[in-house]
């Protein structure tokens, strides 16, 4: 089982390119795709599961281009676009029931499939109700269920934790890491916390190119010992930012607890902490790293 | 897998309150038809109210009303998998465009067919309560509807269909191009 991303790009209308000369070999695991709002994510994602088509470059589903022969992925894809929508005066089985249908199952299993994820993604209990009435987090597992059903192989999730509850949440990334063993989990998001507690390989993603790619270990090396603790005044924490990466800071009683990421300690009272993903997250960024660390990288 | 399409497209639309409306006005249509406020005339004289006048009579009015309005009723089935973002989850499955199509040609149908078998129940009502002549001939009653109204329903069906997925006539252009068809 492998998806082969090779020199991929997309132009949009007006000659914008939302993705450039993206290549990247996936294997069984969870694939963690972070980047900036725009970056590009929802553009490559959609193209892995045949919604769109490259410019250029091919996708290789075993082997097999999926611009000529889409329905040996389709068979055995999840799909969860970012923004999902629903028929919201059908139940969730209802909706669950068709989805099952067009992707081929047959009655007898599609019922007991949907009984089971129902209970996995706990609605079994508003499983008759109209989907219309559904918070942003029901509606989001009912995307979940739908992207579950055929078993995928390849199960692509685009931003999925948006609008769930952090209990949800969490509920989620444990559901991800179980079903990461034997199929590929590409999971699209700009939240750090969501790709820390299941990816076990990250993409980053920024202007439409692949920054870098490894294991979250890999990430975490390339700021080993250049995250520090400041604590300044209030006023001086504008400065701070002008001349350095800021990933986090936190209002105290004795001042402004600032993360930085700096080659050298940025005072010498800071003191060296223990890299986060978030920390090597916007370290890559390219056009943050440009601008001096004017961006406060609190995603969390 | 066009069952599954068609089903979940018709009962998406028929849950709505824009349909218990229309349906609120085919049954309008056929009071109106059985209190003579709506009727065929020829010259100053009309037909006696026998089964078969009554089921012709209606089957036309249906034939009339329900293409025209329910043309813009049935004509947004794949606009609303687009806006509502379904659309591209199908797109990821293995559905065959034919597949789609006829599942919603299947849908357009039964909505349309769904107010036409309430006019054939008001039909009903008219022989029932008006009994010019008390004899009773189903087949002639029903027969206008099915050899004359649903055949047009279909046809309603199939153009609703095709205006949507023909760029110049899906939008407005369409909605005043039906009305002059």
């Amino acid at each position: 089982m492998q998806l082969g991303i090779e020199g991929v790009s997309r132009l949009y209308k007006g000659k914008v390119w939302g993705l450039r000369d993206f290549s990247l070999t996936l294997g069984p695991g969870v694939l963690g795709l972070l980047g900036p709002n725009g970056a590009g994510k929802s553009t490559l994602m959609r193209i892995l599961a045949t919604v769109t088509r490259a410019t250029h470059g091919s996708v290789l589903w075993d082997g097999m281009d999926i611009a000529d022969r889409p329905d040996g992925l389709r068979s055995v894809l999840g799909y969860l676009p970012q923004d999902f929508g629903v028929y919201p005066h059908l139940s969730a089985t209802e909706f669950l029931r068709y989805m099952a249908a067009v992707k081929g199952m047959g009655a007898g299993s599609a019922r007991r499939r949907i009984t089971e994820l129902l209970e996995l993604v706990n609605l079994a209990d508003a499983a008759r109700r109209p989907l219309g009435g559904f918070s942003g987090g029901m509606r989001q597992r009912v995307g979940i269920a739908q992207a579950l059903l055929n078993d995928p192989k390849l199960l692509i999730v685009d931003e999925p934790t948006a609008g769930l509850d952090p209990e949800e949440r969490v509920r989620f990334r444990n559901l991800l890491s179980e079903l990461s063993g034997e199929r590929i989990v590409v999971l699209s998001t700009h939240i750090v916390s969501d790709i820390e507690a299941v990816a076990t390989t990250i993409a980053l993603i920024a202007q439409g190119e692949l920054i870098t790619h490894g294991p979250p270990e890999g990430l975490l090396a390339t700021v080993g010992g250049r995250v520090w603790e400041v604590v300044v005044p209030s006023r001086e924490l504008g400065a701070l930012r002008q001349s350095c990466l800021v990933s986090h800071t936190a209002h105290r009683n004795d001042g402004v607890h600032v993360r930085v990421v700096a080659e050298q300690a940025p005072a010498a009272s800071a003191r060296s902490l223990e890299p986060s993903l978030e920390d090597a997250y916007l370290q890559a960024l390219p056009t943050r790293r440009n601008q001096g660390g004017h961006v406060q990288g609190t995603s969390r | 897998m066009v069952f599954a399409i068609a089903r979940a497209d018709f009962l998406e639309r028929v849950r709505r309150t824009s349909f218990l409306f229309t349906l609120l006005l085919a049954v309008y249509l056929g009071y109106a038809a059985a209190t003579g406020k709506i009727a065929l005339r020829l010259g100053e004289y009309r037909g006696v109210y026998t089964s078969a006048w009554i089921g012709t009579m209606m089957a036309l009015v249906t034939t009339a009303f329900v293409s025209l309005i329910g043309f813009y009723i049935v004509k947004n089935s794949i606009d609303r998998d687009r806006m509502t973002g379904v659309g591209q989850i199908l797109a990821t499955t293995p559905l065959r465009k034919t597949s789609y199509a006829l599942g919603k040609l299947c849908s357009n149908f039964a909505v349309l067919a769904a107010m036409v078998a309430v006019l054939g129940v008001a039909a009903m009502m008219m022989q029932a309560s008006i009994a010019e002549d008390p004899r009773w001939d189903l087949w002639a009653l029903l027969s206008p509807f099915l050899l004359v109204a649903l055949p047009a329903m279909a046809l309603t069906a199939a153009l609703a269909l095709i205006f949507e997925t023909i760029p110049g006539l899906s939008g407005g252009a369409g909605n005043v191009a039906w009305f002059f068809v």
